[in-house]
């Protein structure tokens, strides 16, 4: 019987250096990674089969990995069939497992259909610095003239896009943890960059029996720079929304610090 | 979709994108040309930075550790553990509002610490218990 650590969260919100502790802790993240870039020189921990998976889904559903606006995707036969090769082989190969790739907050309840005990770890960002991190990142690919013109040309061709691209991605992961609050733990990226036993803390809720890994083997505090800007939008209505989705997901990482408290670990 | 779902971006919202897009061209051609980083006028480079960084949040999590163990209550009434809880704990929001040399010098501060709260950890009555533990035996590694 294997356990399942899905870990979710939007693009440029820490989730490679989380997977990274985890996957040193002892979780199997896939078979083949994603090689590493300047923009993630520690490597994306991202699955190449799981990734080519969502890839397609979206492309079947006329999306790319940018998605802007809510997403209720239409799975084909042969995905679903797919989705289940990929759980049964590491099923039958491994005890603990999981994967990461931003892609997932979109295709959460998909996995859960298929995955119905997985857990699901939620890292979120506050948006200035994921929208700064994701214009960082494509301007200098553009510059770079690395990948397409096109997808980074939209960053500063459609105002707010990659603030709506942070809504999306997180009022999906926030309806799913509304759904299984029992299967959903909740972080912040500076929860975790602040010392929060992270592993400690997802072994005594699910007992996953993974091994803990100081922080700052992980975390690259130069990589994933603390900063809070003020967020520039263009669109005003955004603002409500945004915030509203914001304090949401503070409310559950708050709920997962107080969680901890009541319990006691050894030092 | 409702009527106030649409919004026509103006020449304002077109000229802070290009702005923006500006902005992260001189950033990235200062980092091309290795000219200063936003560091810059820091005395120390940005790798020392990101050790001193480290250490501090090492240094937290040591001591978040340590005052949730058993040995918490214990540790509670030591003076030097309060003084080290106060300023890396309570206080550590006012470390992000420091000017850079001040943060420079808590950061340093912190890693002293560390290094000073790992030697007294790993010499103590309970050293042989804490040197059981990997996590710690890495930060001894890292930092004596």
């Amino acid at each position: 019987m294997s356990d399942q650590l899905i870990i979710a969260g939007f693009h440029r919100s820490g989730t490679s250096a989380t997977a990274r502790l985890l996957h040193r802790g002892g979780l199997f993240l896939g078979y083949e990674l994603l090689e590493a870039l300047p923009s993630n020189p520690y490597g994306h921990f991202e699955d190449r089969e799981i990734v080519n998976l969502h890839t397609r889904i979206l492309s079947d559903n006329e999306q790319t990995w940018a998605v802007g606006e809510p997403l209720l995707p239409v799975v084909g036969q042969q995905r679903w069939q797919l989705m289940q090769r990929i759980i049964d082989r590491r099923n039958s190969e491994h005890r603990i497992w999981g994967f990461k790739d931003p892609r997932t907050c979109l295709f959460m309840m998909l996995w859960k259909h298929l995955l119905p005990n997985a857990k699901v770890l939620i890292v979120y960002r506050h948006f200035s610095g994921s929208t700064y991190s994701l214009g960082q990142r494509h301007s200098s690919d553009m510059f770079l003239r690395r990948g397409s013109a096109q997808v980074h040309g939209r960053f500063w061709e459609e105002p707010d896009f990659a603030l709506r691209m942070w809504l999306v991605h997180n009022n999906a992961l926030l309806a799913f943890a509304r759904t299984f609050p029992e299967d959903t733990m909740t972080v912040s990226l500076d929860m975790i960059r602040d010392g929060f036993p992270l592993v400690w803390a997802l072994n005594r809720r699910w007992g996953l029996d993974l091994e803990d890994v100081p922080v700052a083997e992980a975390f690259d505090q130069s990589i994933s720079v603390r900063r809070v800007r003020r967020q520039p939008v263009s669109d005003r209505r955004l603002i409500g929304k945004v915030q509203g989705t914001w304090r949401r997901l503070e409310e559950l990482a708050g709920e997962t610090e107080m969680a901890l408290r009541k319990e006691t670990p050894v030092a | 979709m409702p009527e106030n779902d649409f919004y026509t971006p103006t020449d304002m919202d077109l000229l802070r994108m290009e702005n923006e897009l500006l902005a992260f061209e001189v950033r990235f051609l200062k980092a091309r040309s290795g000219g200063p980083s936003e560091i810059a006028g820091s005395p120390i480079s940005l790798s020392r930075m990101t050790h001193l960084e480290e250490a501090e949040t090492d240094l937290k999590l040591l001591l978040r550790r340590i005052k949730s163990s058993p040995l918490g209550p214990v540790a509670g009434t030591n003076r030097n553990f309060r003084t080290l809880n106060d300023r890396y704990l309570k206080r550590s929001e006012e470390a992000l509002s420091m000017s850079p040399p001040q943060r420079i010098a808590y950061l340093e501060g912190a890693e002293r610490d560390l290094v000073l709260l790992l030697g007294r950890l790993a010499r103590g009555p309970l050293g042989v218990m804490f040197r059981r533990r990997k996590s710690f035996r890495t930060l001894q590694e890292r930092y004596l």
